[in-house]
Formats: C-alpha cells, sequence, structure tokens
C-alpha cells in the first residue's frame, strides 16, 4: 500500500515537473521568439530611420545649399547695384563691405589689392582689427605660391583645400571657414579677396565659393572701371590744362597781333598824316605852276607837272585809304547810318562805272527784289564796298563778259553778291585776298596800277555793320563776293 | 501704459559711432525721461568697452544689461552685424539687476545663491514675475544651476526662469556679458521684473527621436561613456558611418542637425544634448550633464519640424497684446534653430509680427543655450538648458 501511494505520487510529481518543465520550456521558447521578433522590431526601427536619415541629410544639405545660393545672388544683386553708383576705387570697397557680410553669412573680408610694384596692399578689411589685417597680408603677400596660384584663376577654399592645406590655413588664418579667390579683371589678377568664418552657423560650401569667384570678377570689374575712369578723368585734366595752356599761348599771341595792329595803324595813320601835308604842296605847288600863273612854261614841263599832279592824286587816295582802315580799325571812323535805299546806291555805281563797262564790253545785270529793303548803312562807304567790287570785277572781266549784282532779303539780313564771269581766283589768293597790300599775281593786275588796299578796306566797312563779306571762286571761270548787311542793325 | 520700449539699432562700423546712433535712436522711440533698464546686444564685431562708456555717457539708468550675439531680431529682420538698445521704463513694475562672476570657480549651488543674493537684497519682498538670466562661460552643470535657482528663489516658487547663454563653441572669446557699467565673461547676470507686469511664454525645440530607443549604460558628467554596452560613438556610427568623422565640429551639419536626445521621464519630452567632443575609446562628451540609465536617441530636427515649433511657440502668445496693445516681445532663437530655418526664419517674423500685432516691437537674438523654466515641467517646454529651440516672451 505504502509503496503503491508512493510510487503513484512519485509519478505524480515526475509527471507534474515534466509537465512543468515542459511548459517553462515553451514558454521560454515563447518568450525568446518574442524577443527576436523584439529585436527584429527594433532592427527594422533602425533600418527605417537610417533610410529616413539619409533622404533627410540631402534634403538639408539641399537647403541649406539653396539658401547661400538665393543669398550669393541677392549679394550679387546689391553689389551689382552699389558698384555701378561709384567710380572710385576706394569707395567701391566701402560699399562692397555690407552686403558681402549681411547676405553671404561671412565674417571678415579682406581686399588686399597689387600696387604698381606687384606687391599686394590691404585696400579694405571688414570683421577684422588692424592687426588682424597686417597678419594676413603678411602671411599671403609672403606665400608666392599662393598668389602664383590665384593668377591662374584658381579659388583655394576650406571645401577644396587638401589636409594639409588646411592645417596650413587653419594655423596662419586661425580659421576653418575661408574663401581665398583672386580679383580678376579680363585676365589681369588686380589682386586677392580673402573671406572667412569663425561662426559655428555658416561652413563654407562650393556654392559659396563659386559666389565668391563671381563677386571677386565683379569687384575687379568695378576697379578696372574705376581705374579707367581715373585714367580717363587724369588724361582729361592734362588736356584741360593744355587747352588752357594753349588758350593762354593764343590769347598772348592774339594780344601781340592786336598790339602790333594797333602800332601798325598808328604808325600808318602817322606817316599818312606827315605825308599828306607835304603831298598836299607837291600837288599844290604842281598845280600853280602847270596852271601859268607864274609865269609860261613849255610844254614838256607843263607834261612833267601834270604827271606830278596826277601821281600826287593817286598818292592822296592810297594815303585816304589807308587812314580809313586805320579810322575804321580803331573806332575813330563811325559810320554814318542813314535809312538807305540800296538800290539807288547800286544805280549810282553803275552810273559811275558805266564808261569802263561801255569801253571793255562788259554787261552789268542788276538782281534788285523791289521788296529788297532799305537798310540803315553809311551810305558813301557801302557805296564804296560796291564801287570796289563792281570795279574789281570789271578790271578781270574779259570783253562781253557779265557782271550780276544781286540783292536776297533773308530772315535776319541781306545777301548782296556780285559774280562776274572774269578769270576766277586759285585758292591761295581767295584764302589772302582781303589781307592788306595783296594783290593776285597774274598778267592784268601786273599791266594796272593798284594798292592792293581796296578790298581791305571794303572788308573794314562790311565789319563795321557787323556783316561778312567772302568770296567763291573757280579759278577761270569767274568770282562772286557776297556780303550780307543784318537786318538787327536796321531795327536798333 | 505699463510698459514704454524704445529700441534703436544702428550698424555704422564704428563702435561709438554706432551705439551713439542707436541711444538716440532708441531715445527717440521711447518717449520718457526716466530710463528703468537698458537691454543690449551688440555682435562681435564691436568693443563691448566702447558700448558701455557711450551708454554711461548719454543715458542715466544704471540698470544695463546685455550679451554678445551672431545675430540681432529686430521685428521682421534678422540683423547679422550691429548694436541693438532697448530701453524700458514703467511706473508699475520694478526691475532690478544682479550678477554673479567667476563661474568657472564656483559650484552650481554656489553660483546659484550668489547671483540670487546680488538682486533679491535690491528687490525686498516685492512681488516678483520673471527671473531672465544672461550667461556667458555657463557653469558646469545648468541642470543643477537652475535646481540651484529654483532653490534659492523658494520664496517665488512659480517664478519662470529664462534666459540664454551667449558663449559661442568656436570664438568664445568674442562673447561678453553687458551688466550696468561693465562687461564681463565666465560669469551670469540677471534681471527681475515685478509689480504689475504681465507676462506670458513659450519655448519649442523641433526635434525628434528617431531609431530603437537605447539606454546609457556609464556616463560622468558631461560624458557618455557606453551605451547598450557599446562604446557611445557606435550610436552615430550606425546612422552615420560615413558622416561620422565630422562630428567633433560643432559646426557641422550631422551635429547641428542630429544632437542627442535624452528622455525626460515624461511620454515625448527630451532633452537635447549637443555633441562637443569625441574622446579616443568613444566617449562622447555633450554641452551638458548626462545621467546613466537615461534613454537616449539620435534626434532628428529639419526646417519642417523647426517651423511648425516656431509657429506653434508663436500662437501661444497670440491675444496676449490685444487687450493692451504696448509691452514688447522678445525673442531667442537658438543658433542652431536659426541655422535649420534659415531664410525662412525671416518669413516666421513676419508671422510672428502679425501674430502679436505690428505695434509691438519685437527684440530678441541668436544663442548658444536657452534656459527655460517655468516652474514644473511643460510637456514640451522641458525645463532645462537646450541649445536647439525657439522662445518667445511676451511682456507688458
Amino acid at each position: 500500500m505504502f509503496w503503491a501511494i508512493f510510487i503513484t505520487s512519485l509519478f505524480l510529481l515526475i509527471s507534474i515537473g515534466a509537465f512543468t518543465a515542459l511548459y517553462q520550456k515553451r514558454k521560454i521558447q515563447n518568450l525568446s521568439a518574442s524577443l527576436q521578433k523584439f529585436k527584429e522590431s527594433f532592427d527594422e526601427i533602425d533600418e527605417q530611420a537610417k533610410l529616413i536619415i539619409k533622404t533627410d541629410l540631402e534634403l538639408n544639405r539641399t537647403q541649406e545649399e539653396l539658401d547661400k545660393r538665393l543669398k550669393g545672388l541677392d549679394a550679387l544683386q546689391a553689389i551689382s547695384r552699389l558698384v555701378s553708383t561709384s567710380l572710385d576705387e576706394r569707395e567701391i570697397f566701402e560699399l562692397l563691405g555690407e552686403p558681402l557680410v549681411s547676405d553671404m553669412g561671412l565674417e571678415q573680408y579682406f581686399f588686399l589689392i597689387l600696387n604698381n610694384q606687384g606687391s599686394l596692399n590691404c585696400a579694405a578689411h571688414l570683421g577684422a582689427s588692424e592687426e588682424e589685417s597686417k597678419r594676413i597680408l603678411a602671411f599671403i603677400g609672403n606665400n608666392l605660391t599662393l598668389v602664383d596660384q590665384l593668377k591662374n584663376r584658381q579659388a583655394i577654399s576650406s571645401i577644396n583645400a587638401t589636409d594639409d592645406e588646411r592645417a596650413f590655413f587653419l594655423k596662419h588664418l586661425k580659421t576653418r571657414h575661408f574663401i581665398i579667390t583672386p580679383i580678376m579683371a579680363k585676365n589681369t589678377m588686380l589682386g586677392i579677396l580673402l573671406a572667412t568664418s569663425h561662426s559655428t552657423t555658416y561652413a563654407v560650401t562650393e556654392g559659396d565659393e563659386e559666389i565668391a569667384s563671381i563677386l571677386s570678377d565683379q569687384i575687379g570689374q568695378a576697379i578696372q572701371n574705376a581705374r579707367l575712369f581715373e585714367e580717363v578723368f587724369h588724361s582729361r585734366q592734362k588736356l584741360e590744362l593744355m587747352v588752357q595752356e594753349r588758350t593762354r599761348q593764343l590769347q598772348e599771341a592774339l594780344s601781340n597781333v592786336q598790339q602790333v595792329s594797333k602800332m601798325k595803324s598808328e604808325f600808318i595813320s602817322a606817316v599818312s598824316h606827315e605825308l599828306r601835308t607835304p603831298l598836299t604842296s607837291i600837288k599844290g605847288y604842281a598845280s600853280l605852276l602847270s596852271s601859268g600863273k607864274l609865269g609860261n612854261i613849255p610844254d614838256a614841263v607843263r607834261e612833267r607837272l601834270e604827271k606830278i599832279n596826277h601821281h600826287s592824286d593817286s598818292l592822296v587816295q592810297l594815303i585816304n585809304n589807308l587812314l580809313d582802315i586805320s579810322r575804321i580799325e580803331s573806332g575813330k571812323t563811325g559810320m554814318k547810318r542813314q535809312r538807305s535805299s540800296i538800290a539807288s546806291i547800286i544805280d549810282n555805281v553803275q552810273d559811275l562805272l558805266a564808261p569802263q563797262l561801255k569801253e571793255k564790253n562788259v554787261r552789268l545785270v542788276l538782281k534788285v527784289p523791289p521788296e529788297t529793303p532799305q537798310l540803315l548803312v553809311d551810305q558813301s562807304q557801302i557805296e564804296r564796298v560796291f564801287i570796289n567790287l563792281v570795279g574789281n570785277a570789271v578790271k578781270f572781266t574779259p570783253s562781253e563778259g557779265t557782271i550780276t549784282v544781286t540783292a536776297e532779303p533773308r530772315e535776319s539780313d541781306v545777301l548782296f553778291s556780285v559774280a562776274d564771269t572774269g578769270i576766277g581766283l586759285k585758292e591761295d589768293d581767295r584764302r589772302k585776298l582781303f589781307n592788306e597790300f595783296y594783290r593776285v599775281d597774274n598778267d592784268i593786275n601786273q599791266s594796272m596800277k593798284g594798292s592792293g588796299l581796296g578790298l581791305s578796306l571794303a572788308k573794314k566797312i562790311i565789319e563795321a555793320h557787323n556783316g561778312q563779306i567772302w568770296v567763291d571762286s573757280i579759278y577761270t571761270k569767274g568770282s562772286t563776293f557776297s556780303f550780307t548787311i543784318p537786318h538787327q542793325d536796321d531795327q536798333t | 501704459m505699463a510698459l514704454s520700449v524704445g529700441i534703436g539699432f544702428n550698424k555704422e562700423k564704428n563702435t561709438n559711432l554706432a551705439a551713439a546712433a542707436a541711444i538716440e535712436q532708441a531715445k527717440r522711440n521711447i518717449h520718457v525721461g526716466r530710463i528703468d533698464l537698458i537691454l543690449v546686444l551688440a555682435t562681435p564685431h564691436y568693443s563691448p568697452q566702447n558700448i558701455i562708456t557711450e551708454i554711461g555717457d548719454q543715458l542715466d539708468s544704471p540698470r544695463v544689461i546685455g550679451c554678445s550675439t551672431e545675430g540681432i531680431i529686430l521685428d521682421n529682420t534678422i540683423h547679422r552685424r550691429g548694436i541693438a538698445i532697448a530701453l524700458f521704463h514703467s511706473n508699475e513694475m520694478k526691475f532690478v539687476t544682479g550678477s554673479t562672476q567667476h563661474l568657472n570657480l564656483q559650484n552650481a549651488n554656489q553660483a546659484a545663491e550668489s547671483l540670487v543674493q546680488s538682486c533679491k537684497s535690491e528687490y525686498g519682498q516685492s512681488e516678483r514675475q520673471l527671473f531672465f538670466i544672461l550667461t556667458e562661460g555657463a557653469p558646469n552643470s545648468i541642470p543643477d544651476f537652475q535646481h540651484h535657482l529654483r532653490r534659492n528663489l523658494q520664496e517665488d516658487p512659480d517664478i519662470p526662469i529664462i534666459g540664454a547663454c551667449c558663449t559661442s563653441i568656436l570664438a568664445p572669446e568674442s562673447s561678453f556679458l553687458f551688466y550696468n557699467n561693465e562687461t564681463i565673461k565666465k560669469s551670469a547676470a540677471v534681471f527681475m521684473v515685478g509689480g504689475k507686469v504681465k507676462v506670458k511664454m513659450a519655448c519649442r525645440q523641433g526635434w525628434h527621436p528617431i531609431g530603437r530607443p537605447r539606454f546609457i549604460d556609464k556616463s560622468s558628467g558631461h560624458i557618455i561613456h557606453v551605451i547598450d554596452g557599446r562604446p557611445a560613438i557606435e550610436l552615430y556610427q550606425t546612422f552615420f558611418p560615413d558622416q561620422c568623422r565630422f562630428l567633433k565640429n560643432p559646426s557641422s551639419s550631422l551635429n547641428i542637425y542630429y544632437p542627442l536626445g535624452i528622455a525626460s521621464g515624461k511620454r515625448g519630452v527630451f532633452f537635447l544634448r549637443n555633441v562637443v567632443d569625441v574622446l579616443d575609446d568613444g566617449s562622447i562628451v555633450c554641452n551638458d550633464n548626462v545621467e546613466a540609465g537615461s534613454q537616449i536617441h539620435i534626434m532628428l530636427g529639419n526646417r519642417d519640424s523647426c517651423l511648425q515649433v516656431t509657429r506653434n511657440a508663436i500662437n501661444e502668445l497670440k491675444g496676449f497684446f490685444s487687450d493692451q496693445p504696448s509691452g514688447a516681445a522678445l525673442m531667442i532663437a537658438s543658433e542652431r534653430h536659426d541655422r535649420i530655418l534659415g531664410r525662412a526664419f525671416e518669413r516666421e517674423l513676419n508671422y510672428f509680427k502679425r501674430t502679436i500685432g505690428e505695434a509691438i516691437p519685437i527684440i530678441g537674438f541668436v544663442s548658444h543655450g536657452e534656459i527655460f523654466d517655468v516652474g514644473e515641467p511643460h510637456q514640451q517646454s522641458p525645463n532645462s538648458k537646450q541649445n536647439n529651440s525657439l522662445m518667445v516672451i511676451g511682456i507688458k
């Protein structure tokens, strides 16, 4: 009985133990499975997280780069605007700082510009002390390899530098973020732009590097423009000085000429006066002798006396002309102006010269319209001008030629012209024709007397009437002398 | 009007000229004679001593507080260079400033105690509404520092302790604080506001955990040695096999976009830690304390997620100024938040301006660590130092 109970109990205990063990084993198995699933789930979470992070990294990088690009573009726009407002190299550097700092996020800017001797000077620095600027200048100025590299338009930055270079720059620039880019104008390096940042919030990117390169090119262009402007400005100043000097010389020369002219007029006037008095006596005595009042004289003597008389008249005429020119020039002879009909003046001239015209068989054509207004002129002096011009035309026009006198009323003046079909003038003669004592060297002049003062006197008379006189001519075909007399004087 | 504010800004190259112009503009904008508090922000391009001298010469208020920053926020623009001066005046509020220096020589408790004492004695028993702190060269552990600040301010258990650190990891030499008539480093400065003042604030960060949860097996202070039985660096190596070498660079995209997240104990709330260094044994050095046993994640942030939290933070101030269009809005944005938002940030500032009303001036700065402790842990606003968040404060 005892054994039966013992065995049964043992069996039951073993069964329970086995059952429990089995149960525990199953539970452990289940827990293991759950744990495994849990671990797998965690791993799955991590894997998903990796994917999310990968996408997120790319997104953040793109966003940051986009931001910088946009800021850089803002900076470019601002700089374009600024540099267009200044043509002063110094001012450009002052203007450039702010937009660069505010739009690009970098903190320090050093503008190192090459001088005429080829060494670098710090034209401007922003966000840095004077000492820092000197240190940077010394470092870059002494680093010829770096300068050479930049001359080839290669920007160096904390992005593209090698580890050794980065360590080198960190040591000397004392910053992790930097861009060193050449300031170029066409193919010439004008200087170096160094931008650095100590900030924790801005790391230099490739976009910064590109933008900095474009910026430095713009700065280079601006500097070149400023220099060109300065060059042009200096040239202009130099030119202005030269013009001023030349003007002064010309004024001096003009003053001398005027002085000489005045002296000449005074001399002529004095000499003429001195000549006229004895000439009057000579002429008077010649006339007296010639008249026979002092007794009969032989015919041969009379003939000589008449020649003396005739030449004395010519000399008096010459002296009078010289005196007139001198007086008109000095303003001593005022024009006795009165309202006059030019047509009647021309008629008088026609009457006066009729014998010569007839003698030479030259036709005089008058084209003076009836509406030609009366002008305020010194009638005798204008008549003198017409006599001179028409007389000359008669002299140089061959037989059966035509002389045409024209009057053409215009808005502000009346244009008169005396045209002939004569021998015409060469260019050189045409330019000198109104000079005093100038006589054209031709056969006619050689055979006829003349003083060379007629046209000069005519010019002085027309100018005294505020008009102008000139000549157009075709050699061998004829000449046209024209002059104007303004209405304005008529009105005043 | 409870609070009058006048803000001036200038970015002239010369420090004295810029400071003088900013002061002049601020004076023109405040329209009152007495100034109770001056907030100064300056980018590192300027001499802080010259700024303080200029302020001393032109303004009477002895209470000056401010810091260096890489970005000054004014209304709807971030200025990367310049000096901003904000003048505050109120007949119904009380402003007190205080400071503690040599943070590196004090433990968290000493620093907190001396800071609170420096302004508490002046403040007396008046009601306090805001404890705004700026630090340069932060104490070893900000959470400890905050804890001790809270303990020292036990008479005001609900007072918000908010602020920022201005020390740039890469250029610590160019960071500084303004405190009354001096510029200081390795220090903390504070201003307390009390009286009839209303304050509303929000703080958000746009990072979310990614990957399976892992646990810190071993840590000491700021250093995480072992995670899930492996060297800590393997966490990054798992997800960033190609980029991991950039982790040491605090300005690398890897460091900025993917910080570490330590579970706070509240569901969905993580303290962010940035990697400062990686040791030879694979340990990771963070910017603040990490505790062994904590759940740890790689955190993922991008422009969309940060934009979303910016709007969430801004929306919390919606309607705050509608009954009384006076006062000012303060914005503190971490440099990482600024970096991620990029050009979109100014768009968000426009949204901020529209939300609070065009008449309310906005002033703020880019910081290197935000302190946001509003008394009890907030679901979305971890009460610890962050370096990735956006903080907005309305004060009227």
